[in-house]
């Protein structure tokens, strides 16, 4: 097995707290057993963008507002060198990640957000609808997933995509976009050194199915991490808003977007039609 | 927190599954937290500390090595961190699906005991409507962890609980917390360098002054809980029992794991007494803000009406 070395720098804002972190470590395999160790040694690597990293911390603070409260917010920028080297030759790429994380309450619902850009966009309509939300309403017959929606439910999803081509996975080797299949996955994903990869499908696109019907309810956050055959979402009808849960029933429809979003190994937005 | 306060720790993590090692993982790092600015690197600096921390990590993993080598058939990780706030050396075995956390000094009759809970028994249907529950193997702590350990760092109101019962988060230098009161816990804990320093609980103890207790014949036992969890935003408590028993008189069954789920004011209503001095639970690895934590957890032999 290739040993792994890996050099980061990032920032982050957790709460109040601004946290800035210089890392490194490997990891090998060897007879059976995984290994990792911290190392010592620093990476060149440029600092991470903190103005930014504030910057977008602040502008979804001042979108959240009473009688909402943020009960969790991550917002981090970093830069990651990897290496790997296998018998010949090493491969040494660098990555740029952004993301951000947020659950924000209104008590007792809580709508999470993931998004691997710093943008407010998003962050905007979800606040909206949870500010004018209502009580539990039974799930609508038909549902339109928003695309945020669809991407974290894709993995979980029986519905024809495709793995999008990208320059490397955990082990240094090439993405080739190819049907998802359910066969093991050719690729590794190793989302820390810390941990053994895995293999997985890397950056899910959903394929087209049907139309989409634009004037159906829209599922426009999540309310609870996604379960093995429900969602909880919250729905925006009209003028309404309200908490509902979803059973993921069969797809009648499927529309891929262009944002990608940080679930798994990646994952393109999807318009799902339920 | 202090201006300036500076954190180092060293840490081994390994995984034994059946006698072999599969995963390991060892690391150094240290932090400075200037207000709430926390500036964090791999490594540490100063060579004297960083030699000092794996000095302290090397012997507690070969103190922890000699306790689980008897331990062949089960699932191991074993996690020893030393650092400027001290040691800490945990012991998760899992047998059959079933966890407990120990420590090293702890494990051998930790494991025993875990062995002979899952010896087979009779096995009976659940209940069909709710009965008292009776929390033995300290598992009322993991209750109590959820419904006044939790709500107390959230800083939530407190509710009525029963005038016997005693609550208290206990942390080094003799330091410690009345969270029935509502004191939030009194030490700053933190999972690595990397992570936001928070008051969690270190080790929770509940006891009793006087309390009532009264044996009903048709009941549950508890004696081992999977997972707890504290919803804060409406104050619920979720508790997944891994390990229980319905028992009537003298009829004891082993009953499939279960779930149950209240608000803390209908725990604390449906309290109902105590019995006995405080027993050592195996174990809670406590999550909250994403950062994992062993808390260790004691509580007597309690009982609470029907709920959930």
């Amino acid at each position: 097995m290739p040993r792994y070395r890996k050099w980061g720098r990032s920032v982050r804002r957790e709460g109040a707290y601004r946290i800035s972190i210089d890392e490194a470590g490997e990891a090998i395999e060897e007879r059976g057993a995984f290994r990792a160790r911290s190392l010592q040694d620093q990476a060149d690597l440029p600092p991470p963008d903190v103005e930014a990293v504030e910057a977008m911390a602040r502008a979804i603070e001042s979108v959240v507002r009473a009688p909402l409260v943020i009960e969790r917010m991550i917002v981090s920028d970093g830069i990651v060198e990897h290496e790997v080297l296998p018998v010949t030759g090493n491969i040494r790429w660098r990555e740029k990640t952004r993301r951000i994380h947020l659950s924000i309450a209104r008590p007792p619902l809580r709508a999470l957000i993931d998004l691997a850009e710093f943008c407010v966009d998003p962050v905007r309509p979800i606040v909206e609808a949870l500010r004018r939300a209502g009580g539990e309403r039974r799930a609508p017959r038909r549902v339109r997933l928003a695309d945020h929606v669809g991407a974290a439910l894709l993995s979980s999803l029986d519905i024809a995509m495709m793995q999008s081509a990208a320059p490397h996975d955990g082990n240094g080797q090439a993405i080739e976009e190819q049907p998802v299949s359910k066969a093991t996955p050719p690729n590794w994903f190793r989302p820390t050194y810390r941990l053994p990869p895995r293999r997985a499908w890397f950056h899910l696109r959903a394929a087209s199915i049907g139309e989409i019907d634009g004037d159906l309810p829209v599922a426009i956050a999540l309310l609870a991490p996604v379960q093995k055959r429900s969602i909880r979402v919250l729905c925006v009808e009209g003028d309404a808003a309200y908490p509902a849960t979803i059973e993921i029933a069969r797809v009648l429809g499927a529309r891929p977007a262009r944002t990608w979003y940080p679930y798994g190994a990646g994952a393109f937005g999807a318009e799902i039609m339920l | 927190m202090t201006a300036g306060e500076y954190y180092a720790m060293g840490r081994r993590d390994e995984l034994w599954v059946r006698g072999t090692l599969r995963e390991e993982r060892r690391g150094e790092g240290e932090a400075i937290v200037r207000g709430e600015a926390i500036a964090a690197r791999n490594g540490i600096v100063d060579a004297s500390r960083l030699a000092a921390l794996r000095e302290a990590c090397d012997a507690e993993i070969e103190r922890l090595h000699a306790a689980i080598t008897p331990l062949r058939g089960a699932r191991i990780r074993g996690m020893v961190t030393a650092s400027t706030d001290g040691i800490e050396s945990t012991v998760t075995v899992t047998v059959d699906g079933v966890s407990i956390v120990s420590t090293p000094a702890t494990v051998g009759p930790d494991c025993a005991a875990l062995r002979q809970l899952l010896a087979p028994r009779t096995a009976a249907r659940p209940p069909t409507g709710p009965l008292p529950i009776v929390w033995r193997n300290g598992s009322a702590a993991v209750l109590l962890h959820e419904a006044i350990g939790h709500a107390a760092e959230h800083g939530h109101r407190s509710v009525s609980w029963p005038s016997w019962l005693r609550v208290r988060d206990v942390a080094g230098n003799g330091r410690s917390a009345d969270l029935l009161a509502g004191e939030p816990p009194v030490a700053f804990r933190r999972e690595s360098f990397r992570h936001v320093p928070l008051k969690r609980m270190t080790t929770l103890v509940a006891s009793h002054r006087r309390a009532p207790f009264k044996l009903p014949a048709e009941r549950i036992e508890v004696h081992l809980i999977a997972a707890g969890a504290y919803e804060p935003l409406n104050e619920t408590i979720t508790i997944d029992v891994a390990v229980a028993d319905l028992v009537n008189g003298e009829d004891v069954r082993r009953i499939p794991r279960f779930a149950l789920h209240a608000s803390r004011s209908a725990i604390a209503d449906a309290l109902e007494g105590a019995i006995g001095e405080t027993i050592r639970y195996p174990g809670v690895i406590c999550s909250r803000e994403g950062q994992e934590l062993f808390v260790a957890s004691h509580a007597p032999v309690m009982i609470t009406a029907e709920f959930g």
